[in-house]
């Protein structure tokens, strides 16, 4: 059964539409990569998932129910959890308290320590008690990626959606962030990822949705996709 | 008086003085940290609060050291019914703000006005004129009471903010809110008790300053006028700055008073800041 499904989404900002009739679905268990250059609109896709946009036209389904016109804190609860681009920690509070913050569901809060010990294996290096006690905002770049991905699972979420988790690291941090994000999908969670890396995101997707200008103009298997002219010359530079 | 007892009784107000001052700079910089609101009619609040402990205190026949538990309750409605219907419309207007609140404030005190009168009132103790003996030196004990209790209040609300699970979620909303929503934090929540919190302690402010100077409907403006330049020295929306920064100032005014006429040490205050900000345009300790 599909757990997150878009029919016809239309969204923008103000008068700007961005969005213009994107449908798409994700299967549960399965990890949905959606490709696109800047300024395509993936962000602003994943924002009117989360209420942070109110959607203008369309649907917005999760595990059958409608939640498009729910507020953020309600889609949570619900069980989506969104990972933003860039550094988004509490900067002047520590590590163990950015984590802590995240896990605001009766679930999330009574298996609190399970979910921090299995965050602690995924990211090694958070798990320092010196670390935990270090303000985020004195972390390195990559540290704070990590501490971001590492609080949206703290929320033991249904549904992860990563916003470009390798945006600005260096290589070797990023196959790190997404060996991580490999055995999250192996745990069982299914994830929507948003990429401009194309080729690591669709080594890791089942599937995969270009999206150019606001429409999607490709869909299918991760492994198609990689063998497409299109994508081939506009993403991966062949 | 030898210069050890003067040198003594002059730490002991400035730490009076400081104290009050944190405690009256407090609300405001929480408030303007969390919602990015200058709440003008944070002194008009604090008035209120003192009006509250009075009623309490000739009405009820409390001592006002008592009725300061009824007055937080009462202040913290009147910050619940504030939020409900009128701050928590003010968080798109901008600098335009401003305005709203200096009207909020022009309504509270003109209310007062209208119920009690400009004249100056005072809320008495019946251990308000005792003195204690500190070696040579003798003090007002309602001045060491005071210092006490607000202390405790700024300390208290400090606490509460750094260790309990609302408080970290309120220092969440304040450094991030974006992040806060998206890890299903209600802001507005957050934004809430954070206006309560800091109406309260303003009334708090009020009630104490009136046991030890008298007040009217229209004094708010002096306490907000120190509380500005508390929290613009500490810059704005820190606590920590708010702290070092009402000290400084409540220091210093108790030192300069033996050199310079009364009606001359807020000037200095008032100096010392305009040269700290030449300095540090942002505060001592601001956030950004």
């Amino acid at each position: 059964m599909s757990l997150l499904t878009i029919k016809n989404l239309a969204v923008g900002y103000g008068y700007l539409q961005v969005i213009e009739d994107l449908s798409l679905d994700l299967v549960k268990g399965e990890v949905v990569a959606m490709l696109g250059g800047n300024g395509a609109g993936k962000t602003t896709t994943i924002r009117a998932i989360m209420g942070l946009l109110p959607p203008w036209k369309g649907d917005v389904l999760f595990a059958g129910e409608p939640i498009h016109d729910l507020k953020t804190p309600a889609i949570v609860a619900l069980g989506l959890s969104y990972v933003p681009e860039g550094k988004s920690v509490f900067p002047k509070m520590s590590v163990m308290e950015n984590l802590e913050l995240a896990a605001n569901s009766p679930e999330a809060k009574r298996q609190r320590d399970k979910t921090l010990g299995e965050v602690m294996d995924l990211f090694p290096r958070l798990a320092d008690p010196n670390k935990q006690r270090q303000l985020a905002g004195t972390l390195s770049g990559g540290e704070q990626r990590m501490l971001v991905v590492a609080r949206g699972l703290m929320a033991r979420p249904r549904l992860l959606l990563l916003d470009e988790p390798s945006l600005g690291l260096a290589p070797r941090l990023v196959r790190d962030l997404f060996e991580a994000i490999g055995k999250i999908h192996r745990q069982g969670m299914s994830i929507f990822l948003v990429e401009q890396n194309v080729h690591l995101s669709l080594q890791l997707a089942e599937r995969g949705y270009v999206l150019e200008h606001g429409r999607i103009v490709l869909g299918g298997k991760g492994s198609e996709l990689i063998e497409m002219e299109h994508v081939k010359q506009a993403y991966l530079g062949m | 008086m030898d210069y050890g007892t003067l040198f003594f009784q002059l730490l002991l107000t400035g730490i009076f003085l400081s104290s009050l001052y944190i405690l009256m700079t407090l609300g405001l910089t929480l408030i303007f940290g969390v919602m990015e609101i200058v709440n003008f009619a944070h002194g008009a609040f604090a008035i209120l609060g003192g009006y509250a402990c009075l009623l309490m205190a000739t009405g009820l026949g409390m001592d006002p050291l008592v009725a300061l538990i009824p007055v937080t309750l009462v202040m913290a409605i009147v910050g619940f019914v504030t939020f409900s219907i009128f701050t928590r419309f003010t968080f798109d207007l901008g600098d335009a703000h401003v305005v709203h609140y200096y009207a909020l404030m022009l309504i509270i005190s003109n209310i007062l006005a209208l119920l009690f009168g400009l004249d100056y009132r005072f809320i008495q103790t019946s251990y308000g004129y005792e003195q204690i003996h500190l070696g040579n030196l003798k003090y007002p004990l309602i001045k060491i009471i005071v210092t006490f209790f607000s202390l405790g209040i700024v300390i208290g609300v400090s606490l509460f903010l750094r260790y309990s699970m609302t408080g970290k979620r309120i220092r969440a909303v304040s450094q991030n809110r974006e992040a806060a929503e998206i890890l299903g934090i209600d802001a507005l929540s957050a934004r809430r008790i954070t206006w309560v919190i800091g109406i309260a302690s303003a009334g708090l402010m009020g009630a104490l300053v009136g046991l030890v100077n008298p007040f009217s409907p229209y004094a708010g403006t002096t306490y907000l006028i120190t509380a500005f330049s508390v929290a613009i020295l500490g810059g704005m929306g820190s606590m920590f700055g708010t702290l070092i920064a009402g000290f400084i100032v409540g220091m210093s005014e108790s030192l300069f008073s033996i050199l310079l006429p009364s009606q001359i040490t807020p000037v200095i205050a008032f100096l010392l800041i305009i040269f700290a900000l030449l300095i540090r345009p942002e505060g001592l300790f601001s956030r950004n």
